[in-house]
């Protein structure tokens, strides 16, 4: 009895919970979705699909390693499940690396979209999302010289956009939680495409609740990623004012931020601050390096750079109440009383708030050469 | 009774701290405070230590009696009787939320299409066949599971340390302690008072001694882990923990350690799995030694599958989707709780006080 | 369909408990089997039949709700 017990058990292990099993060749593997705006102003949504026959090592010749399918719908996922009209199979969304979201639905709102990507338990939250001038479709379309799969390429650019910092990297959580926290604007990155085998991923485009409003340019975008401490890699480029020098630094370490304070006559501030560590890249002078008495003018130089694009963010910010960097949340969170108080005046207070900067730029190399030619 | 069950003093420990840590896991507590779910929590256990105090010095008072002995002690065998069939209806109640609530989060993010009953018939059949083979065998189960819980909480929390950003405790007061102190009101109740539940074990397992020293860490070690999970969900989600149904797996989805390390969310749910069903075992347990104590019984093992045949009713018609659930456990289980951990609690003990000075007095008259 | 199965499944558990209820001489033990077993039957049938859609948490839910006074909310029908 005992025995059979046994067996029985082990049988019911070999036969657990296959009866919904998904086998690889009946999903549509999802690499890139791309969404955009129809004519008749219904949702179009392009999905980059896996060719599963024409990867791995014994792929039959001729086969692209992907295909890309469309279908539009009244709602995100009205649209997504209309494209079993025309594909062999059920898609699979696990596996979704990038969104990419077209300027025109952008404007007419997102919300659909960002709701369906955290309701649904199969798409992951964390895949990375940008906002594309054109249309998405022809982001996926798009023929990249290097690599298999288009999408994937875009998310090697996105996550390697860290090194040059020129654009933000936002997913739908990032977006869910900066709106959660009653920040007005998230920054998106923007791709564009330059040409038939060529994208581009740099700048921000401002989203206001969840409609596209304004885009910022580089510097702004750079100035924002100062202040909300995105910044760990990257080239600041200055000019020194007396000598048109041109000192190119490469950031190794960086911290940054803002934090309001009350001065001691109870006025509100903001106070910027940024440490960086950084050597020297590149350098165009034919005076020794090492001479001593340069270095406080390159690094006032650097200083002022780096404030400029500070500056430039703010401006931006404050500018039509857009707070994309989260001044009024910054205030709640480290002075509530103070916050109490103005709430109500705040839209027209925010503008008039000062800033000051602290830059401290700290150079710990010269590299591998100590003198220009 | 005593010593019959060969149960350690760690396994007491890891058994109330499973049980806490339970349905708890699945949910975050207090979430109504967002970013300060952690100070509801400390209120909570910080009321707890009351319930805690009461609940040891019932057991130090009668030891080797169970709850219903004492309620039966304490208002003789006729009220006694009513009010144990109200603690049982309080635990069949208990028992059929948490298998539902269960059921409820396998079905909405790991089977999806699986009928929601087979799913409910599993998890109480599993729990019946535990409660048949005695407590002994949850104990031995919850030793182990209370260990991967423990450092799968640590370890998740390593693993999501590039995504943690701790401004989103500020600011770190709350300006509204009223509702601090109603969700620590509401934490109370879940989970922390639903240990009265062990007050109809504990005779089982040892002296009053040895037991309460379990108690006592098991519901440190619940705290500690709770607080954990309060405190990396809100520094890696921040505000979101308000809107999120499942703050916990959803911060865990969020791993990402070079596109290699990812979708730890199966150890999580698992995990979630486990304690789920230590605390429904245990309170099944208890339900079915409730029944046998009331009536007299010689064993228990008959009643487990007609209850079962109940607990499966009940759990497949209690809520069907997590916002009711919310509505229930905030607005509604606390003030049906508290009657039975707190208010009848210390009806009994005050009557066993005065039977005691009674009958202390009576020889010297 | 159902209701076959719902009797069916009854009377498995039945079958699993009856040697042991057998050897069993307590009255007590079988009048409170009989009860639990006979309520649950009732019950799904019941539910089954469309006759009750309540469960006992909803019963404590109502209760509470009528003692504090408050509203329930209308996705609990």
């Amino acid at each position: 009895m005992k025995k059979f017990n046994l067996l029985l058990m082990a049988t019911l292990l070999l036969a657990t919970s296959c009866y919904d099993r998904r086998e690889i060749n009946h999903l549509e593997i999802v690499a890139g979705i791309g969404f955009d705006l129809s004519n008749d102003n219904q949702i179009e949504v392009s999905f980059q699909i896996l060719n599963a026959g024409a990867l791995g090592k014994n792929a039959s010749g001729g086969l692209e390693p992907y295909w890309i399918l469309q279908s539009k719908g009244k709602t995100t996922f009205d649209a997504i499940r209309k494209a079993t009209y025309t594909s062999p199979n059920k898609l699979f969304f696990s596996h979704n690396q990038v969104i990419i979201i077209s300027e025109d639905l952008a404007k007419q709102g997102i919300r659909g979209i960002m709701d369906l990507w955290l309701r649904d338990e199969e798409p992951r939250e964390d895949t990375k999302m940008t906002i594309c001038e054109g249309k998405a479709i022809d982001i996926l379309k798009t023929k990249l010289p290097h690599g298999l799969i288009p999408a994937y390429e875009i998310v090697n650019m996105i996550e390697a956009s860290i090194v040059a910092a020129y654009a933000p990297i936002i997913t739908p959580i990032d977006h869910r939680r900066l709106t959660a926290a009653n920040i007005p604007c998230t920054v998106f990155g923007k791709i564009v495409k330059t040409s038939e085998t060529e994208l581009e991923y740099k700048g921000g485009a401002l989203v206001k609740d969840d409609k596209l409003v304004d885009y910022l340019t580089e510097t702004e975008t750079r100035g924002y990623l100062w202040l909300k401490c995105k910044i760990k890699d990257g080239l600041i480029i200055a000019k020194t004012k007396d000598s048109n020098i041109v000192i190119t630094l490469e950031i190794i370490r960086a911290k940054s931020g803002f934090k309001p304070v009350l001065t001691k006559n109870g006025q509100l501030t903001f106070r910027a601050r940024a440490d960086i560590t950084g050597r020297l890249g590149e350098f165009e002078d034919s005076k020794s390096i090492v001479d001593p008495t340069a270095w406080p003018g390159f690094i006032e130089a650097l200083q002022e750079t780096v404030k400029e694009e500070m500056r430039a963010a703010i401006a931006k910010a404050t500018y039509n109440n857009l707070d994309f960097l989260g001044l009024n949340d910054s205030v709640r969170k480290y002075l509530p009383k103070t916050f109490k108080q103005l709430a109500s005046s705040w839209e027209e207070i925010m503008p008039l708030i000062p800033f000051t900067f602290e830059i401290n730029i700290q150079i710990i190399g010269v590299g591998m050469v100590k003198k220009s030619f | 009774m005593e010593g019959k069950y060969p149960v350690s003093s760690r396994q007491v420990l890891a058994l109330i701290a499973m049980f806490i840590l339970g349905t708890s896991l699945l949910f975050s507590l207090g979430q109504e405070l967002g970013r300060h779910s952690w100070l509801g929590i400390i209120t909570g256990f910080i009321a707890f230590l009351f319930l805690f105090w009461l609940y040891y010095f019932l057991l130090k008072l009668e030891p080797g009696k169970s709850l219903f002995g004492l309620n039966e002690q304490a208002f003789g065998r006729g009220l006694g009787t009513v009010i144990n069939l109200w603690y049982l209806i309080y635990f069949f109640v208990l028992l059929s939320v948490v298998v539902g609530n269960f059921v409820d989060f396998i079905n909405s993010v790991i089977l999806i299409q699986t009928p929601e009953i087979l799913l409910t018939i599993f998890l109480t059949l599993t729990a019946a066949y535990a409660v048949k083979k005695g407590l002994e065998s949850i104990a031995r189960l919850s030793e182990i599971m209370v260990f991967c819980v423990f450092t799968t909480a640590i370890v998740v929390t390593l693993l999501l340390f590039d995504k943690i950003d701790t401004t989103n405790f500020w600011p770190l007061w709350p300006q509204n302690w009223a509702l601090v102190l109603r969700s620590g009101f509401s934490i109370l109740t879940f989970p922390f008072g639903e240990t009265v539940i062990f007050l109809s074990i504990f005779y089982q397992l040892g002296g009053p001694q040895k037991v309460s020293k379990g108690f006592f860490w098991g519901s440190v070690v619940g705290v500690f882990v709770l607080l954990v999970i309060a405190l990396r969900n809100i520094a890696v989600l921040g505000e979101f923990v308000k809107f999120s149904t499942y703050p916990a797996y959803d911060s865990v989805r969020l791993i990402n350690i070079a596109r290699f390390i990812t979708r730890a969310e199966v150890v999580i749910s698992l995990n979630y799995m486990f304690a789920g069903y230590v605390k429904a075992t245990t309170v099944y347990y208890s339900l079915c030694l409730g029944l046998k104590e009331i009536f007299r019984l010689k064993t228990y093992q008959h009643l487990v599958l007609p209850i079962a045949a109940l607990v499966i009713l009940n759990a497949h018609l209690s809520f069907s989707t997590n916002v009711q659930n919310v509505f229930f456990a905030f607005e509604v289980y606390p003030f049906f709780a508290i009657i039975f951990q707190l208010i009848l609690i210390l009806a009994t003990l005050i009557m066993l006080l005065i039977k005691k000075q009674l009958g202390r007095r009576r020889p010297t008259i | 369909m159902t209701y076959i199965s719902i009797i069916s499944i009854f009377l498995g558990i039945f079958l699993i408990d009856y040697p042991g209820l057998k050897k069993d001489k307590d009255l007590n033990e079988k009048i409170v089997y009989g009860i639990l077993f006979s309520v649950g039957l009732a019950y799904a049938l019941l539910i089954n039949s469309g006759l009750v859609k309540n469960s006992l948490p909803y019963l404590v839910l109502q209760a509470v709700s009528f003692f504090r006074g408050i509203k329930i909310p209308p996705a609990f029908h």
